[in-house]
């Protein structure tokens, strides 16, 4: 089966040629396998005077499915090192790489509130990107547990919503990760009655929900 | 307790741009094995990341790994 993964970036040049330059160079990839898109092309100057080119283009090169199996082969490799038994099962979805994991040990690759999986999840994520032209992202699972996340995310927003609601006063939740309070914000982002704000620092940083005064 | 200081130098050499100047020694206590991660000194920011995420997130793994065999492991980063 074959895999693509796009690292892209975005580069300016003089004209066509001058940019896709630019793009091989910053990826440090041939530019034979880049792949680019124009994204804006302007001629600015007065009646064609002081004529000036310029264009923008986002370029990318694929790679045929080597990141795909490279962050496989990685996080096969902690599990095997953490003595767990467990297969790994990698697709590519619209948000990166997924890798899902199922094992003999599923509590214990999750851990509390997710903690462990999002250990591994974060140090896949920096092995991958270890060099700073790659922008893969990868998403671990196991068990369906982000989709069990999710539903709970919500929930909650719901209860506090109701809370904040009935006493009029602010409440704020537990402390999220930036996907988690996005999920947070989205939840509550139709109801006119409050308005949500992120407060606080590094992993203490959570939502509060606001009653709005009418 | 190999294991673990095997997992900690697995994860520390795909981490760094000098994998063959990672070092880990162990420690072992009674209850407590101190895992202690020596690399070089320009790789010190990727194994300590942004406001400590990496060596937060290899502590978290390194203790999910030594709760299967009933013993506590502590990672120390030396400078």
């Amino acid at each position: 089966m074959m895999h693509s993964t796009e690292s892209e970036i975005i580069v300016e040049g003089n004209d066509l040629e001058d940019a896709l330059a630019a793009a091989s160079e910053r990826l440090g990839v041939d530019r034979n396998i880049l792949e680019y898109r124009v994204i804006d092309s302007n001629i600015s100057g007065i009646f064609g005077l002081f004529k000036k080119r310029k264009i923008t283009i986002k370029a990318w090169w694929r790679d045929g499915g080597h990141a795909l199996q490279e962050a496989e082969q990685f996080l096969l490799g902690i599990l095997s090192h953490m003595r767990i038994n467990a297969r790994v099962t990698g697709k590519e979805t619209a948000e990166g790489l997924t890798l899902i994991i199922d094992g003999d040990r599923d509590g214990l690759i999750i851990g509390r509130r997710g903690q462990t999986l999002d250990a591994l999840q974060y140090i896949t994520n920096r092995y991958m990107q270890r060099d700073q032209t790659r922008k893969t992202r990868v998403i671990l699972d196991c068990e369906g547990y982000r989709r069990r996340r999710e539903q709970t995310i919500i929930r909650m927003a719901q209860n506090i919503a109701r809370k904040v609601k009935r006493t009029g006063k602010s409440v704020a939740a537990q402390p999220m990760d930036s996907s988690e309070r996005r999920l947070f914000h989205l939840a509550l982002k139709t109801d006119r009655d409050l308005c949500t704000e992120s407060h606080g620092e590094g992993d203490k940083r959570r939502v509060v929900v606001y009653p709005v005064k009418k | 307790m190999m294991a673990m200081k095997e997992l900690i130098k697995y994860i520390a050499q795909a981490l760094v741009d000098n994998p063959d100047k990672v070092e880990v020694t162990e420690v072992e206590g009674e209850q407590t094995s101190v895992i202690e991660l020596k690399v070089a000194k320009e790789d010190l920011g990727k194994v300590i990341g942004k406001q400590g995420r990496t060596a937060r997130a290899m502590r978290t793994i390194l203790s999910a790994a030594s709760t299967k065999i009933n013993k506590r492991a502590v990672l120390e980063i030396l400078e």
